[in-house]
């Protein structure tokens, strides 16, 4: 009798919450949609319609377990490779200023005026390499993938009423993961 | 029987704006089949398309989660209510134009259902 009487209370808690977060999907749906007719007025109808969608989408926001195996950050990825770090063979043969070393400037006054002239080869591409090899390994190159926002199917310069439509379905989208249907528990039922 | 963790994409079944909004969130996605995750819902949609739809994404073992119109969910509500599956989890959301109704929702359908067995 306890048992059913503790089994009833859950129920009604959970219909109580259940309730509560459909109400609150209910508001951030308005402002969603209200958003969206705002863009649609800036975009154009045919803009925001189902023949701006793109056929190759992939989805970017997943339902989450409470394993903790799953990893959503493994898929946001994007490649991106620091340009000043490029390879060493692109750099080959490109003028660049050749860092003025003091002890050269000191010690050696009697250059003559042939070699105080810079030869472009050998010796740039050697200096080249060697701040190559020491920029190389004071920063690793980041690598890092990233998927395509969403927003940007509709428009390249998505207008502030499209980003702020966004951010309430994004929301609605929370609230409906932390909705923990009655459903769930259908074994009892 | 397809792991929990393998589930982890968002159907949508509803109007235009509902699911325009949800793909702006993130939620759609288009496999190798070219089958997408969402299904737009207007007047030329026929009800064994709707059906169709529906069954397949409670079929497939990629989605966690169904959402549809409360008002989408109204025309196909003999199917919607007998889908006592726990995953994908069916939620019935509300559009633009129609209001959420506690009274339809099948979710609550089947509690109420619950205490009128017990009270038997």
């Amino acid at each position: 009798m306890a048992d059913n009487g503790s089994t009833l209370g859950e129920t009604l808690d959970k219909v109580d919450t259940y309730l509560r977060l459909q109400s609150e999907i209910a508001q951030e749906l308005r402002k969603g949609f209200m958003h969206l007719a705002e863009a649609k007025y800036v975009l154009g109808p045919d803009t925001l319609s189902q023949f701006s969608y793109d056929r190759r989408m992939q989805a970017s926001v997943f339902c989450s377990s409470k394993s903790e195996d799953l990893d959503l950050d493994a898929a946001v990825r994007e490649i991106h490779l620091d340009p000043i770090h490029a390879e060493p063979s692109s750099m080959a043969g490109l003028r660049s200023r050749k860092p003025v070393r003091k002890e050269d400037s000191e010690g050696e006054g009697g250059d003559s005026s042939a070699d105080a002239i810079r030869q472009p080869g050998e010796d740039d591409a050697k200096d080249i390499d060697s701040n190559k090899m020491s920029d190389v390994a004071a920063a690793s190159p980041t690598l890092t993938f990233k998927k395509k926002d969403p927003i940007f199917m509709f428009s390249g310069f998505p207008p502030k009423s499209l980003r702020d439509a966004q951010s309430s379905f994004k929301r609605v989208l929370d609230i409906v993961q932390s909705v923990d249907l009655p459903s769930s528990s259908n074994d009892r039922m | 029987m397809a792991h929990q963790k393998d589930r982890s994409l968002i159907a949508v079944i509803g109007d235009e704006d509902t699911v325009t909004g949800l793909l702006l969130a993130g939620v759609g996605h288009v496999d190798s089949k070219q089958k997408p995750n969402f299904i737009v819902v207007d007047a030329k949609t026929t009800l064994a398309t709707l059906e169709d739809a529906f069954i397949e994404f409670t079929k497939r073992k990629d989605i966690g989660i169904i959402l549809i119109n409360q008002h989408v969910a109204d025309d196909i509500r003999s199917l919607v209510d007998e889908y006592h599956q726990a995953f994908p989890t069916v939620l019935e959301i509300p559009s633009k134009d129609h209001p959420y109704d506690p009274a339809k929702d099948s979710v609550l359908k089947r509690v109420q259902k619950l205490f009128g067995d017990d009270q038997r």
